[in-house]
């Protein structure tokens, strides 16, 4: 049962995002979300050199972890989520984004950073990462008119928080080519709050938006997001897998943690344990709905080693 | 290069003598803005606030080291301030006072220096304002890191802080920097997969339509957006500055691009022909592909597709250009926009007259400049 709702949500989202990316020509998405064209755009060059190669990209990470937290929650506290596929690809694009650029070399110039990932040459692939990432805020502004106009301004602010993920992209390559160890076990979990939580956190601003919920809730049950997202990576990472997550017949590719703490396995499932019980408490500030839907969003990952390169 | 002022006295030289004076007037103030609130953005204080979360010591000095540093750099170096003036400009055209508003006035700056490092990176350029580039300093996939972060900085400010404008206005100009963000993607989507594609049949008409949403963004329409918005403008006044701005773009980057071959001055301060060795596929590529023979067609694609630095082939492509008439009718496109610019200034009845004046001056400024 749990099986199928899951399957039904990653369904959902596929064909929300292709919805809302087209591979071809299509005149009315550009006139909605860039403007109506007044000299005539290159299809071809936008069609090789964004649809497409994102259209692929989102076909190869199929495992939509985030819009299934968000959904289930949506869910949970009383709403439709099938209603709101349009936010749930958003959000979608901000994890599609946040792992284009994982496999490039730090190098100082562009042929030490190219990658054999990349199958578009390296501007143009920078090019796509920017996009994807900058295009979900403007999704959310003109493509959720079934929100109240509190909760479209709301969740407008917060997926325009492109702040932190950049940041913390950054303060991850650097401590590790820095070769500087976190100073604490706390500093380790602040670099992982702010560097693979906060999607967890926006998949909840999702929820809380849909559901209206007041700003002490859903700053709760954003917190609890971010806990539950280093929850789930401090024990993969336990089981040897630094970037993927394994959730019901899918593996999610994840952000490499470069910058890491050396700490043995059975202290990160200690930790990760720790984090899991303050993400439950937390989330049950906007009502115990949310934490059921928090248990059955993390009884969907199977913690063995799964495969870590991009598949 | 007048050190105190951080830009070129000659650079003043293009311009007519009121908008030089206006110019010097509100420079200082521009830079101290600007480097006021990278400043005050780099404290402790406020990036805990903007992460949500305390910084120890070491990634406090790691956030210094790897993401504020080599930005601050940028505007240390040298800088005109062109885009706090022009927001400087709209303020007071509709009498508010600019300094009541310091962070409002350097946020098109920060944006745009921001996109200086993407654009750095997308042409693998050494250098910027004379020093080393973001990305040479602290590789790639970091530079490309700390210009989103600074790019999106603006929301962190515009939805935190009391910036002397009104919630509704700091709500509509969020959505319109997301916008100019993103759009400003699509046109760059362009400028990357040309070279890529391999062949050159495209249009005049497909590049203006790329510069639309790419240079024209960050260089006017943004600036002229974030100062119509903040001052307080109704819609249609908002309108005509946008389109004041996108007009004076295009004619800004045909410019731009024809004097990336021919400057008019020996102190233009690029590359000279950087584009032909960059192989971009320029307006006045497009046009010289329309006109010229078919041999020489052949020669300049086959020069382009080199992406060669020996002065004796650039010259050579240079010469084909304009022996095609590529350049008259390039300048003749910006003479178009140039024209609808003033059009639309001369319909804004809201300004003053001297204020208009200045306004035609700046157009002037931006296409018949030589540098």
């Amino acid at each position: 049962m749990l099986d199928t709702r899951i399957e039904n949500i990653r369904k959902q989202v596929s064909q929300a995002l292709m919805r809302n990316l087209p591979v071809e020509r299509d005149d009315a998405w550009i006139e909605k979300l860039v403007d109506r064209p007044r000299f005539g755009w290159d299809w071809e060059a936008l069609e090789k050199g964004f649809f497409q190669p994102l259209q692929k990209w989102s076909e190869r990470h199929s495992a939509h972890l985030r819009p299934i937290l968000a959904s289930l929650l949506i869910d949970a506290l009383g709403q439709s989520s099938a209603r709101h596929a349009n936010l749930l690809a958003a959000l979608e694009l901000q994890y599609l984004s946040s792992i284009m650029l994982d496999d490039l070399r730090n190098g100082r110039d562009l042929s030490e950073a190219t990658s054999t990932f990349v199958t578009v040459p390296l501007p143009t692939w920078v090019t796509i990462a920017y996009n994807v990432r900058q295009l979900s805020p403007v999704m959310i502004a003109r493509q959720s008119s079934e929100l109240s106009a509190t909760s479209h301004s709301w969740l407008v602010n917060r997926f325009s928080r492109l702040f932190q993920p950049g940041l913390s992209s950054a303060l991850d390559l650097w401590g590790c080519e820095q070769e500087s160890e976190h100073s604490s076990e706390a500093e380790f979990l602040e670099h992982l709050r702010l560097y693979v939580g906060g999607l967890f956190g926006l998949a909840c601003d999702v929820a809380s938006a849909v559901a209206e919920r007041d700003e002490r809730a859903a700053n709760s049950l954003r917190t609890a997001g971010i806990e539950l997202g280093v929850a789930l990576r401090l024990s993969a990472m336990a089981q040897g897998s630094s970037r993927s997550l394994c959730a019901r017949h899918a593996v999610s590719v994840e952000q490499l943690i470069r910058w890491q703490r050396g700490v043995d396995p059975a202290r990160l499932l200690s930790l990760a344990q720790q984090t899991m019980d303050r993400a439950l408490s937390m989330a049950h500030v906007a009502g115990p709905a949310a934490t059921d839907a928090f248990r059955i969003f993390s009884s969907i990952f199977e913690y063995q080693a799964c495969e870590e390169k991009q598949p | 290069m007048n050190q105190a002022m951080q830009y070129h006295d000659n650079f003043l030289a293009d311009m007519p003598p009121a908008l030089a004076d206006e110019y010097r007037r509100w420079y200082p103030y521009c830079r101290q803005a600007v480097l006021a609130t990278i400043d005050r953005i780099g404290t402790r204080e406020f990036l805990e606030q903007a992460l949500d979360q305390p910084l120890s010591e070491q990634r406090y000095q790691a956030l210094r080291a790897a993401w504020f540093d080599p930005y601050r750099s940028y505007h240390t170096r040298s800088g005109k301030m062109l885009r706090p003036f022009l927001v400087c400009f709209c303020a007071q055209a509709f009498g508010r006072d600019p300094t009541t508003m310091p962070t409002i006035v350097a946020v098109a700056e920060i944006i745009h220096a921001a996109s200086l490092i993407l654009d750095d990176i997308a042409d693998d350029s050494p250098l910027r304002r004379g020093g080393p580039t973001a990305h040479r300093l602290v590789g790639v996939r970091v530079a490309g890191a700390i210009a989103s972060a600074w790019l999106n900085v603006c929301f962190e400010l515009l939805g935190k802080e009391n910036l002397g404008i009104t919630p509704d206005a700091t709500a509509i100009l969020m959505e319109e920097i997301a916008w100019e963000h993103w759009v400003t993607g699509i046109g760059t989507t362009i400028d990357t997969t040309w070279p890529w594609l391999g062949h050159f049949d495209h249009r005049p008409e497909q590049y203006l339509q790329s510069v639309l949403h790419r240079s024209t963004s960050y260089t006017y329409r943004l600036p002229f957006k974030i100062g119509a918005i903040a001052a307080g403008a109704n819609q249609q006044q908002f309108a005509q500055f946008a389109a004041l701005g996108e007009e004076l773009g295009l004619a800004f980057q045909i410019v731009d691009d024809i004097l990336n071959l021919q400057p008019g001055d020996a102190n233009w301060g690029k590359e000279l022909a950087e584009d032909l060795t960059q192989g971009k596929i320029t307006l006045q590529v497009l046009l010289t592909l329309e006109r010229a023979p078919e041999y020489e067609r052949t020669r300049l694609i086959e020069i382009l597709k080199r992406r060669t630095d020996d002065p004796a082939l650039l010259q050579e492509a240079t010469a084909i250009m304009d022996r095609s008439g590529a350049f008259s009718a390039a300048r003749e496109i910006a003479g178009h926009h140039v024209a609808r610019t003033k059009e639309i200034a001369a319909a804004m009845d809201f300004l003053s007259e001297t204020d208009r004046e200045k306004l035609n001056g700046f157009i002037d400024y931006i296409v018949k400049r030589a540098r």
